[in-house]
């Protein structure tokens, strides 16, 4: 069976970056007026020529958001459970070289979060950790899924890649969201950034998803690092892994994260910044060429851009987000991954949403094979 | 929910009209009428010929009556049978049919817009029959109209709404209601019409041509209260674009 | 009965011989229908319903009766 791997290798890389330069108003009306896009379409839409139609994306990823999504918004927040991590990322601030306190959750610990986060109305939560396969085992995050499994309608993890196997064992104990960022879809990129440690493996990173959804992972994520190399080299790619999933994965659902990356502990330069415009081109972009996935933006991005973000269509935020370890019970010392720039607690976030004329959904789905095991709301 | 149709002076509940051309009998109307819970019904006039009993026996108390000008084929003849139509007194409204072409039946806007015109000046309450024609329908409008009632298709063909975008452009322009007439077949296509945002359909054909009338009058109206329900509820999303339209609340203005 | 006392008029079309001091509420009684569901018109003039027993035709008149009928 073909992998997404081969896939995308099969595709050149100069020949795209040809195409993207030549693509005209022509092309981006084409595919602004497309029932369904094609890869081709897609890649129209985050061209330079697409940037002067930024209004008619928009408008046209309203459509279909709300054709698709309504006007509901799934809130989630995310749990850092661990940031004690060997890999050596050169953009992320719990890269191994940065020499802070690291915190470790005990299983305990983590439920005891995970409970404070439950009693604030939370039902979908995402796990992370860093990368520390002996510490942060996959039966460790296991144990602690098992223990919160009660409490919340959606689990979602976000931690290294797994094998197939062990991702069988996170779908089991009750996680039913992957996601997993590839960061880069670049593998001379990849390997620079990314020198030592499990995660400089970018093929086995490549294909978690796959694994997962062999596995029985009910929905998975995908994201690039946005700013780590060109639109139409990671952009295109993020939305072509995602479409590929769907069309090989038909029983998974498949949704898109737009991490763009910021500031954290250590020094990175950001090889190619995206600002706003571009950003907001590329979101609107993946709406149209994906008009059913899910699209999640964390809080990265200000309160005022996800604001904006979800009039168009992003149908998924967080809130009540804290990116170090803990957080709602356990105060701790280490810093956090990234800085976040939206700090809007749940109920927050619910009213600016309901002044937009949106809702927030706190449950959008919950496994009904195990609503039985769920204790008394 | 209160949605009433407000028309030529009355408010109505119902918002399919009715015709009584064509049944296999004129006994059927009442029941007819009855299923389809219509409170307007079309007539059309002419001379009594020997033996002929007329419609007026069959028309239940209470409809309103909108009668036609069927035969009519310039704006003057128009005129002509509305008066007598009034003089019979069934109240003032009048549907203005003017057809010159009996082979393709369409009706002559120019015609139609002139009888309006005259008509209005004499106090009637004027329904123009047309083809969706945005500036017929405006000229109608301007003569002082009550609403315009655009064609689906060609009358009595039963080929359903064929003219669509046009009368979406109606919809959108016309500041007065939009009555979709003649060619609705099916009552998916009258539901389709009110989805759109039609303020009523008039059925005839449809109705009188099916095996059962009674059942196909009753489905007509569920129908066209459903499109109707929808049209308020509004869709999840609309499916038109057009590339580099300029919105009114733009998403992106907050981008500098 | 005089020759001079026929005339000749038109009714719906038809030419119709009828006798001097003939009513219009005759002629649309002859015809079989309910006078109350009829508009008559006496040489393109439309006729008060109240007035069909009191208006007698005259010679070369055109009449015209007309009822609704079916339509949609």
């Amino acid at each position: 069976m073909e992998t997404f791997r081969s896939f995308w290798s099969s595709l050149d890389r100069e020949q795209r970056e040809r195409d993207c330069a030549a693509m005209t108003a022509d092309d981006v009306c084409h595919a602004l007026a497309a029932d369904e896009l094609t890869p081709r379409d897609f890649l129209a839409l985050l061209s330079p020529a697409a940037a002067p139609y930024l209004e008619a994306m928009a408008q046209r990823a309203r459509e279909l958001t709300t054709r698709y999504f309504g006007y509901a918004v799934n809130v989630f927040t995310p749990l850092y459970i661990s940031d004690v991590c060997t890999n050596h990322c050169r953009y992320c601030g719990f890269n191994v070289n940065n020499k802070q306190k690291r915190t470790h959750l005990s299983v305990d610990e983590a439920v005891e979060e995970a409970m404070a986060i439950a009693r604030q109305g939370f039902e979908d939560i995402l796990l992370l950790t860093g990368e520390a396969p002996k510490l942060s085992s996959p039966e460790y995050i296991a144990s602690v899924v098992r223990r919160i499994k009660p409490h919340f309608a959606s689990i979602g993890i976000e931690v290294y890649s797994l094998s197939e196997e062990d991702y069988r064992l996170m779908v089991e104990s009750g996680v039913n969201n992957m996601t997993m960022f590839q960061e880069t879809y670049n593998p001379e990129l990849y390997a620079w950034l990314h020198p030592a440690g499990p995660k400089s493996n970018y093929a086995w990173r490549l294909e978690a998803p796959e694994r997962a959804a062999r596995a029985g992972m009910r929905s998975l994520g995908f994201g690039a690092l946005l700013g780590l190399d060109r639109m139409e080299h990671d952009g295109f790619a993020t939305g072509m892994h995602a479409w590929w999933m769907q069309h090989n994965y038909p029983g998974t659902d498949i949704g898109v994260s737009i991490p763009r990356i910021c500031n954290h502990v250590g020094d990175f330069a950001i090889p190619h910044e995206l600002d706003d415009r571009r950003f907001v081109q590329y979101v609107c972009a993946l709406r149209l060429f994906l008009p059913r996935a899910t699209i999640t933006c964390s809080s990265r991005e200000s309160a005022d851009m996800r604001n904006h973000l979800v009039s168009i269509c992003v149908n998924r935020v967080s809130a009540g987000v804290s990116t170090a370890v803990g957080g709602r019970v356990h105060q701790t010392e280490t810093p956090p991954q990234f800085d976040i720039t939206d700090a809007r607690d749940m109920r927050t976030m619910a009213r600016d949403l309901e002044q937009r004329g949106f809702q927030i959904v706190l449950k959008d789905w919950e496994d009904p094979t195990l609503t039985n095991a769920r204790k008394g709301a | 929910m209160d949605d009433i149709f407000e028309i030529g002076g009355e408010k109505l509940s119902s918002r399919l009209f009715i015709g009584t051309g064509k049944y296999r009998s004129d006994d059927l109307i009442p029941k007819v009428a009855e299923a389809s819970g219509s409170q307007v019904i079309t007539v059309a006039m002419r001379r009594v010929d020997d033996g002929g009993k007329g419609i007026m026996g069959h028309i239940p108390a209470g409809m309103h009556l909108l009668p036609n000008t069927s035969g009519a084929r310039t704006a003057e003849e128009a005129v002509r049978l509305a008066r007598i139509a009034r003089a019979a007194g069934c109240g003032n409204w009048i549907k203005i049919e003017v057809i010159n072409d009996t082979l393709r039946l369409l009706p002559d806007g120019y015609g139609t817009a002139k009888a309006t015109e005259m008509l209005v000046k004499e106090g009637f309450v004027v329904f123009p029959y047309i083809n969706p024609d945005l500036y017929v329908a405006r000229a109608c409008v301007e003569a002082g109209a009550c609403c315009v009632m655009p064609l689906a298709s060609p009358i009595g063909s039963n080929r359903g709404l064929r003219t669509r975008e046009m009368i979406a452009v109606l919809i959108d322009e016309m500041k007065v209601p939009v009555i979709v007439d003649a060619g609705i077949g099916k009552p998916s296509e009258a539901c389709e019409c009110m989805e759109m945002g039609a303020s009523a359909c008039l059925v005839n054909t449809g109705i009188a041509s099916a095996r059962d009338a009674v059942l196909m009058a009753e489905a007509f109206g569920k129908a066209v209260d459903a499109g109707r329900k929808a049209y308020l509820a509004g869709f999840g999303t609309g499916r038109s674009f057009a590339e580099g339209a300029s919105a009114s609340s733009p998403l992106t203005g907050f981008l500098r | 009965m005089p020759e001079s006392s026929d005339m000749l008029i038109q009714v719906n079309g038809k030419e119709q011989k009828v006798l001097q001091g003939t009513t219009l509420l005759q002629i649309v009684q002859a015809m079989g229908v309910d006078p109350a569901r009829v508009v008559v018109e006496r040489n393109l003039e439309i006729v008060d319903p109240e007035k069909l027993s009191e208006t007698r035709v005259a010679d070369s008149d055109r009449i015209e009766v007309i009822h609704f009928v079916g339509g949609g």
